[in-house]
């Protein structure tokens, strides 16, 4: 799994294993490692959704309710049925795939940005659902008592064990990730992304990847969702609506679209934004909105790589100043 | 009240709501049919149609008719002025990325909204009054035949501007064909452009006539573009008669699905009638299917 | 193994009417094995529509495409293409957004197994296809004189190397059919030359080719059929003597350069 040897980003993935290794050690304000428990569970949703976003070139704006598909599942198993909880968040995580695949299929068969709008009314009608099957779901004032996750006799049930678990995972699902990117189906989501009709003939079933990639960026969701749920062992329908979706998309624009590296750079930044605005929370929407259409008119390539390129270009241009003055 | 005078109640409220409907789903088309972009910004339209008459008409006081013009000029404007900006600004022309700036415009003027306005409801009075009239045992207020009225009268406007003037016949062959539009003259930009603030203004009237009815605020919006999308792809993408419709349609089906089955679902109908299209029958009620020419 | 002069592909009586235009009619075409099989025509003659109704862009309305024996008609393009027919299009759809390596990489799509979850895994024998794809694409890349610029953007090639590109990613699937779509429209007189020497030697590694193009020179000197369209019919058939001599040729092209 982890082709260390061959990787450009090696030396960052190192770094970020030791860092997660360190952090608890090190921070010891539980504010901070509560906010990046937060950082590392979005990272989970934004390094599924840029594979579709980026890669694959489609847009979702129903992830919220794969998220939130996710953490009822998991609550529900596990509190009213009292089911364990890897095999319950492992169930959630295929329900919410074939979900995502009923959805995603017709859907990405059509020309055209049609997923955008399947994947908005599919979230606003779980969303309904979680809200009114009250019996089921708790209805709108949430649904309490999830027990955490627990391997053997260690229970995750404070927010340092909590910041080993999710960050595990993250790091698991951004390794996953990058070698999905430099391979075979890699390189045709990009030719997906890159010419549809081209793509096609060079023999890349384009309505199966656009799909396949649907389904697992709704899985990677889905399991986000059931750490949530384990780890705040409450959740409410609050945290799963039409805003949530629109955030993680502006996490997977700002971080570079295509970055897998780019996608947790995109959560960490946004979500400690969020943070920051919590104060005030009526800025949020503002906020997210003024950074996704900046982001996007002026550095569609992603924060990064936008200054990057920036910084570049005048520096080039600063070098042909040079010339030019030298010269005469 | 009688079951067939309560179904023909709930027609009647379908078929108010389903011009509001038809008439975002038009704006959808205008500016899909010139641009291919899905413009989210469709919902600001509707929410600003509905909040600026509440500034000018409540708070300022200005008679009705012209608050009715104001409030529509501005969001005309704002409209223009969104194509004139971040789109005709953007570095990258790739639709998903355009699309994606419309979500950002979208929640930005949203949330500029919510500072602005508050997040609660905020009344409309009603253009003539609100005595019930009944017609055939339903009760139908005066603000839903102005409704018709004003929708029937854009309907045969928009008619009359596409198929009997100059610039809407351009804006026609411009959705047709862009290349052939440019080299006959046409200014696609321009053509652009126009589409952007008929859109603006499609989506404001829909949101003023409705506000009295529903009241409104920061994010009704929302919910009325997205059921007015859900009608344009009922009716079938980018068919102007699809739009009006599959608007009425939809209005009617959820109006008839929140009286018969259940209210508590009432928003998620349209929606399932959306994925239910797209499912079964994408090219919509009375649209082609989409080619792309290689 | 098919011999020469064995048919590799045939259309049968092929129709497409788009929305009420006939952009094809009747269209019967025999392609024999490692030949250069040529269609010209004036713009709009039905030349394209041919290319895409074999390569299953979209369905005929009417008519059938047999290859190597077996009905293809109707198959989506990825089914066509692991029958072994690849092509280049008319209006260059180079994976812009990927380097010139990872293009020609995407070339050997047909070549190869590697699925979604081994690739998230990267299973052992991932790592093993990965290096015989990328050794395999420097190769063509070698034959294509492109190898040095494999790790260029292929958005940032000058215009003829990206039409190079496309065939050596389309020869990369190692194809028992190639068809070219206008492969020197847009080049000069030395790179039209070297694209004529070039199809040269694909035919010598014994790959069948069918060509559509406005170039006559290239036409006449390199082809060993041509097949004339004119307003979606078919006018003349035959070696290049022949149907540079067919009056009806001559009467189409009146007025053509």
């Amino acid at each position: 799994m982890f082709a260390f040897i061959k990787r450009r980003e090696n030396l960052f993935l190192l770094i970020f294993a030791l860092a997660i290794i360190l952090i608890p050690l090190v921070v010891k304000n539980k504010y901070y490692i509560i906010v990046m428990n937060i950082v590392g569970l979005n990272t989970i949703v934004v390094v599924g959704l840029n594979l579709l976003i980026g890669f694959a070139g489609q847009i979702s704006l129903g992830h919220a309710a794969f998220y939130g598909m996710g953490a009822y599942l998991s609550a529900i198993l596990t509190t009213t049925y009292s089911f364990p909880p890897w095999p319950s968040a492992f169930i959630a995580m295929l329900a919410t795939g074939m979900v995502a695949y009923l959805v995603g299929y017709p859907s990405l068969k059509l020309r055209g940005h049609y997923l955008v709008m399947a994947t908005l009314g599919f979230s606003i009608i779980v969303h309904i659902f979680m809200v009114e099957l009250d019996k089921i779901t708790g209805g709108p004032s949430g649904f309490p008592g999830i027990p955490n996750l627990s391997i053997g006799s260690l229970i995750f049930d404070n927010d340092f064990k909590n910041f080993y678990l999710i960050w595990t995972f993250s790091f698991l699902c951004i390794v996953a990730s990058l070698n999905l990117v430099s391979s075979r189906v890699g390189r045709a989501l990009k030719a997906i992304h890159g010419s549809e009709v081209a793509a096609n003939t060079l023999g890349v079933d384009t309505d199966k990847y656009k799909t396949k990639v649907f389904v697992l960026s709704a899985m990677f969701a889905s399991l986000a969702g059931s750490l949530y749920a384990h780890y705040m062992t409450f959740i409410s329908p609050r945290s799963f609506d039409f805003y949530y979706s629109i955030q993680v998309v502006t996490m997977v624009i700002a971080g570079g679209m295509g970055s897998v590296l780019g996608s947790f750079f995109g959560a960490g930044l946004l979500t400690v934004l969020s943070e920051i605005l919590h104060v005030a929370e009526k800025y949020n929407i503002i906020a997210y909105g003024t950074i996704l259409t900046l982001v996007l008119v002026f550095l569609p390539e992603g924060i990064l790589v936008g200054l990057y390129n920036l910084y570049q270009r005048r520096r080039i241009a600063a070098l042909i100043e040079g010339e030019i003055n030298a010269k005469s | 009240m009688e079951f067939h005078e309560q179904i023909f109640q709930y027609i009647i409220s379908g078929l108010t709501i389903g011009a509001i409907y038809a008439l975002v789903a038009l704006g959808f088309n205008i500016i899909h049919n010139a641009t291919g972009i899905v413009n989210f910004v469709q919902c600001e339209f509707v929410t600003l149609g509905g909040m600026m008459m509440y500034t000018f008409h409540t708070l300022l006081r200005i008679p009705l008719p012209l608050s009715f013009f104001l409030s529509t000029a501005t969001v005309v404007f704002v409209g223009a002025l969104i194509e004139r900006g971040p789109i005709r600004i953007a570095k990258s022309k790739a639709i998903i990325v355009l699309i994606f700036i419309t979500i950002g415009i979208s929640s930005t003027i949203r949330g500029i909204a919510l500072l602005t306005w508050g997040p609660d409801n905020v009344p409309i009075p009603s253009f003539s009054g609100e005595k019930v009239i009944r017609i055939f045992g339903a009760a139908i207020l005066p603000q839903h035949l102005w409704i018709f009225a004003i929708t029937i009268g854009v309907v045969i406007f928009l008619q009359y501007f596409f198929h009997h003037t100059l610039i809407g016949k351009a804006m026609r062959a411009t959705a047709f064909n862009r290349r052939a539009a440019s080299l006959v003259g046409i200014s696609v930009n321009r053509m652009i452009l126009l589409s952007f603030a008929m859109s603006g203004g499609l989506g404001a009237v829909g949101g003023i006539i409705i506000a009295p009815v529903t009241t409104t605020s920061y994010d009704t919006g929302i919910m009325l573009a997205l059921k007015g999308f859900a009608a344009a792809i009922l009716g079938g993408y980018g068919n102007s008669t699809g739009a009006i419709v599959g608007g009425l349609i939809l209005g009617v089906l959820e109006s008839l699905g929140a009286g018969l089955i259940s209210s508590k679902f009432k928003n998620a109908f349209a929606f399932f009638i959306l994925l239910l299209v797209l499912f079964f029958k994408p090219a919509g009620l009375l649209g082609h299917g989409e080619a792309e020419r290689v | 193994m098919m011999s020469q002069s064995e048919i590799i592909l045939r259309t049968d009586r092929l129709r497409k009417a788009f929305s009420g235009v006939l952009a094809l009619n009747n269209f019967s075409l025999d392609v024999k094995h490692n030949e250069i099989t040529a269609i010209i025509g004036p713009n709009g003659a039905g030349k394209t529509t041919a290319l895409n109704l074999i390569t299953g862009i979209y369905p005929p309305t009417s008519g059938k495409v047999i290859f190597e024996g077996m009905t293809i008609t109707g198959l989506k393009p990825f089914h066509i293409a692991f029958q072994g027919i690849t092509r280049t299009f008319q209006n260059l759809q180079v994976f812009r957004n990927m380097t010139v390596l990872e293009n020609v990489m995407v070339g050997l799509h047909t070549q190869t197994r590697s699925e979604f979850f081994s690739c998230l895994l990267h299973m052992p024998a991932v790592g093993k296809e990965e290096k015989i794809v990328k050794e395999e694409s420097y190769s063509i890349l070698r034959f294509l004189n492109l190898e040095k610029k494999a790790d260029w953007l292929s958005a940032n090639l000058p215009f003829g190397e990206q039409k190079r590109l496309e065939i050596a990613r389309a020869l990369a699937g190692k194809p028992k059919l190639v068809l070219l779509d206008e492969p020197v429209a847009g080049l000069n007189i030395r790179e039209t030359e070297e694209m004529s020497e070039l199809i040269m030697k694909i035919k010598e590694k014994g790959i069948t080719i069918v060509l559509v193009e406005h170039d006559m020179n290239l036409v006449m000197g390199i082809s060993d059929k041509i097949i004339v369209l004119n307003y979606g019919q078919k006018i003349s058939e035959g070696t290049p003597r022949e149907v540079q001599n067919d009056p009806k040729v001559i009467q189409a092209y009146l007025g053509e350069g």
